[in-house]
């Protein structure tokens, strides 16, 4: 049977929802972001994307676009209450909803048809109930491919849906740039240009032994792009995706140089991201350091060389110490020296805590004097110590009990950034 | 350096070394081996010698050397060339730029190599006092400890097998453990075994080179020597350096278990085969089954919510009361893969506690494995 996949995707969400909230503000260009000199832009709204200010721009070139805009740092909180709303509202349409984001999901219309209606209605009424109910535009794409629905919202924009049957998926998908494409970024589309792919139906009609040869060692990754091409993809919407890491990272304001200010920096990151691990009953064992060096290679958002480097730890943790200590020996061992833009924690090899505990039991645990036993005992206080941290900060909120050199450095962006690494398969 | 050696021997001798040389190292040059033709008074040899600069193979071969001389390359190359040669006599010749140049019978090869002089020298063993070992012996007792070492970098003290000698039975010890589990084996090896005196961690790569050499066609017996921390073995002109584990070997006399309440004798195949089917359906991540025992007879189990249950029922003599308990699958079939007995005997005290298992014709060896709550 033939999937029907709704993309449904908030128009400028964040500026959309300072707009609505401030009338003042409705009719001008309106950017959300980092506002320091290094921040990026999160969302601009259609009045300053007229001026070419754009996502993930450099705070400072969209000023330099769009010097009359309202830069406005941004209100987390807010954003989260109305997306909720905006869930509960695709959840009455669909019971498997795949949430990518705080402003954009995936909806499963397969075999709603006679509950419902045909699936460009069911998209005019999610549309209209999303207005009625927070005032805000939402745009709709239906394709029977995730890819292709949600390319079709993207068309559909602003305010608006575009419906992509099975039997015009092709030509839909065959006069786009290759760019346009899951899993091409610049530097994918780059290479698929330098091998004479341009459009998005070149790719589709490539003969396999051609497409390998025209790309050598990047033959098999086009031979998925192809029949990605073909619209041939059956992943299915899945239901809330559960993540298989976790990470926090952040850009300087300055570029540092010195260990101590970027220990620092990774004791809070650790800190952040085993509190969330806590909070969702989950332990993990391996942690990756990210690090972006300052010094540009080459133009553009990505010319920043970035480094990673992972460790395994010797048992599952939810403990900030502990992956603070593996992330900050990864650090040393880095060799820093150079300085450094962007840092993050990252872990991942994720179980739940049940998972953990029913574990292997250790040989060596039950002794006195080995240091297996007294690790043990450390990591028993520890666990209590962290429970009572998570009750204070549950009560008084985030920042009422912190570590001892866990301070702040003056970051780039409004907020640090929360990461969920994808679904394992 | 010029020399002629029979292909089949030179084959051998560089599908040996193979397993040491490093294939992505930061020395590049760890990638060769060096071979240095040696002609002293009337003896003829060809030497070859590899090492990652943790163990080394040094190997002599009797050739016909028309001039000494050594020279470095890429062992790898050199042995895919040597093995699609005709089984005749190549010659070897070290030309200008160090090139190696390898004819046998109408084929002609040229390889790129190094000046032995940048090869790093192999750690030496000083000629302490060797002890012989029948290469079967010491076969056994890589096999049955060295699957239980740990691979986790961390715990590197473990990493490795413990060599003891039992000064009371003068027999010697292999033991290994990797905090879960435990094995180690006792042999008898000959009157000389006290010039072992010094406990050593060998190191798992080269306890692997080590197996190799003795589970070779041609092993009878071989010399072993440790001196402060390095280690040698020698069999017959093949000499295996290697460093060693610098590091305690946890105690692990306490935790060998004091207790054991029930004793179940069964056939070990038919446990393996058992554990391996119910294995199937058990969790990847823990690899997890259980087993139920009651009077008579012992379930194993495995469910895994993802695809479902696996069970099996075997007939054992068993008189206590019912209980349950959980092991690692794999902890189980490493240990009952190496006995290599028709009957085994586990021994189980409770669900908390390891069991042991041990082959019921052979009580010098031992395997222990620490369950998983359930």
């Amino acid at each position: 049977m033939t999937q029907i996949i709704l993309h449904a995707d908030m128009d400028a969400f964040f500026a959309a929802v300072e707009q609505r909230d401030r009338p003042e503000l409705r009719g001008r260009p309106v950017v959300v972001g980092g506002l320091s000199d290094r921040g990026v832009v999160s969302t601009a709204s259609y009045e300053a994307r007229v001026f070419g200010v754009g996502s993930a721009m450099p705070m400072l070139e969209a000023r330099t676009r769009c010097p009359d805009a309202v830069f406005l740092p941004g209100n987390m909180k807010r954003y989260v209450e109305v997306s909720r709303t905006i869930f509960s509202i695709f959840e009455r349409f669909s019971p498997l909803v795949e949430g990518i984001s705080l402003d954009e999901a995936f909806l499963d219309l397969s075999g709603t048809q006679r509950l419902l209606g045909a699936p460009a209605q069911v998209g005019q009424k999610l549309r209209k109930s999303v207005y009625e109910e927070t005032g805000l535009a939402i745009s709709v794409g239906i394709a029977p491919v995730k890819m292709v629905a949600k390319i079709a919202s993207d068309e559909a924009k602003p305010d608006g849906l575009l419906e992509v049957q099975a039997h015009e998926v092709r030509d839909f998908l065959g006069a786009l740039p290759v760019g346009r494409l899951w899993g091409v970024g610049p530097v994918g589309r780059q290479r698929l240009e330098r091998a004479g792919y341009r459009k998005i139906c070149q790719l589709a009609q490539a003969e396999e032994e051609t497409l390998r040869r025209a790309l050598g060692e990047w033959g098999e990754w086009g031979v998925g792009l192809a029949s990605l091409a073909r619209g041939e993809d059956e992943r299915g919407v899945e239901h809330s995706r559960v993540a298989s890491s976790y990470g926090e990272e952040n850009t300087f304001a300055q570029d540092v140089c010195d260990l101590e200010p970027l220990e620092r920096a990774i004791r809070r990151h650790a800190e952040a991201v085993a509190r969330r691990l806590r909070k969702d009953e989950k332990l993990g064992r391996v942690v990756v350091l990210k690090l972006k060096l300052g010094r540009r290679r080459s133009r553009g958002p990505r010319g920043y060389p970035q480094h990673t480097r992972q460790c395994i730890l010797p048992s599952y943790s939810d403990d900030g110490s502990t992956l603070a200590q593996a992330a900050q020996a990864l650090l040393r061992e880095f060799g820093c020296g150079e300085p450094i833009r962007l840092i993050g924690v990252t872990v991942r090899d994720l179980v739940t805590r049940g998972e953990a505990e029913q574990g292997q039991l250790g040989l060596f645990e039950a002794f006195a004097d080995t240091p297996e036993s007294e690790k043990g005992k450390a990591v028993a206080r520890r666990s209590q110590l962290n429970t009572a941290v998570d009750e204070l900060t549950s009560r008084f909120g985030k920042g009422a009990v912190s570590w001892a050199g866990e301070a702040l450095l003056e970051p780039a962006g409004l907020h640090d950034r929360a990461k969920s690494g994808d679904t394992e398969t | 350096m010029k020399l002629s050696i029979p292909q089949a021997e030179f084959q051998h001798a560089l599908s040996r070394i193979q397993a040491i040389v490093e294939k992505r190292s930061s020395m590049p040059i760890l990638a060769n081996v060096l071979l240095d033709a040696i002609s002293d008074s009337g003896e003829q040899t060809l030497r070859l010698s590899a090492t990652d600069l943790e163990v080394g193979i040094r190997s002599s071969h009797e050739a016909t050397v028309i001039n000494p001389g050594s020279l470095t390359v890429s062992a790898k190359k050199l042995f895919e060339i040597v093995r699609e040669l005709p089984n005749d006599v190549i010659h070897l010749e070290a030309t200008s730029n160090s090139y190696l140049e390898i004819r046998c019978a109408r084929s002609r090869f040229t390889l790129a190599g190094t000046v032995a002089e940048e090869y790093p020298t192999l750690p030496e063993a000083a000629p302490g006092k060797t002890v012989p070992i029948p290469a079967s012996v010491l076969s056994q007792m890589i096999e049955r400890t060295m699957y239980a070492t740990s691979t986790d970098e961390t715990r590197y003290n473990l990493n490795g097998v413990y060599l003891e000698l039992l000064p009371k039975s003068g027999k010697i010890r292999m033991v290994a453990t990797d905090g879960h589990r435990l094995a180690y084996i006792d042999r008898v090896i000959n009157d000389e075994a006290g010039a072992i005196h010094n406990s050593v961690i060998i190191p798992r790569k080269a306890l692997a080179e080590l197996k190799r050499l003795v589970d070779e066609d041609d092993a009878d017996e071989l010399e072993l020597c440790f001196d402060g921390n390095s280690g040698l073995v020698k069999k017959g002109g093949v000499i295996l350096v290697m460093r060693l584990i610098e590091g305690e070997f946890p105690n692990y006399r306490q935790v060998l278990p004091k207790e054991t309440t029930h004793r179940i004798v069964l056939p070990a195949e038919e446990l393996a085969n058992s554990v391996r089917r119910v294995a199937l359906l058990s969790s990847e991540r823990s690899r997890a089954i259980r087993l139920d025992l009651s009077p008579g007879s012992m379930i194993a189990s495995s469910n895994n919510p993802d695809l479902g249950e696996a069970q099996e029922e075997l007939d054992i003599t068993y008189e206590g009361e019912p209980f349950s308990i959980g092991f690692n699958a794999r902890y189980l079939l490493d240990a009952l893969s190496v006995v290599k007995a028709k009957e085994i005997e586990l021994g189980l005290h409770d669900e908390l506690s390891p069991v042991q298992i041990r082959p019921t014709d052979d009580t010098d060896t031992l395997a222990v494995v620490m369950p998983m709550r359930l």
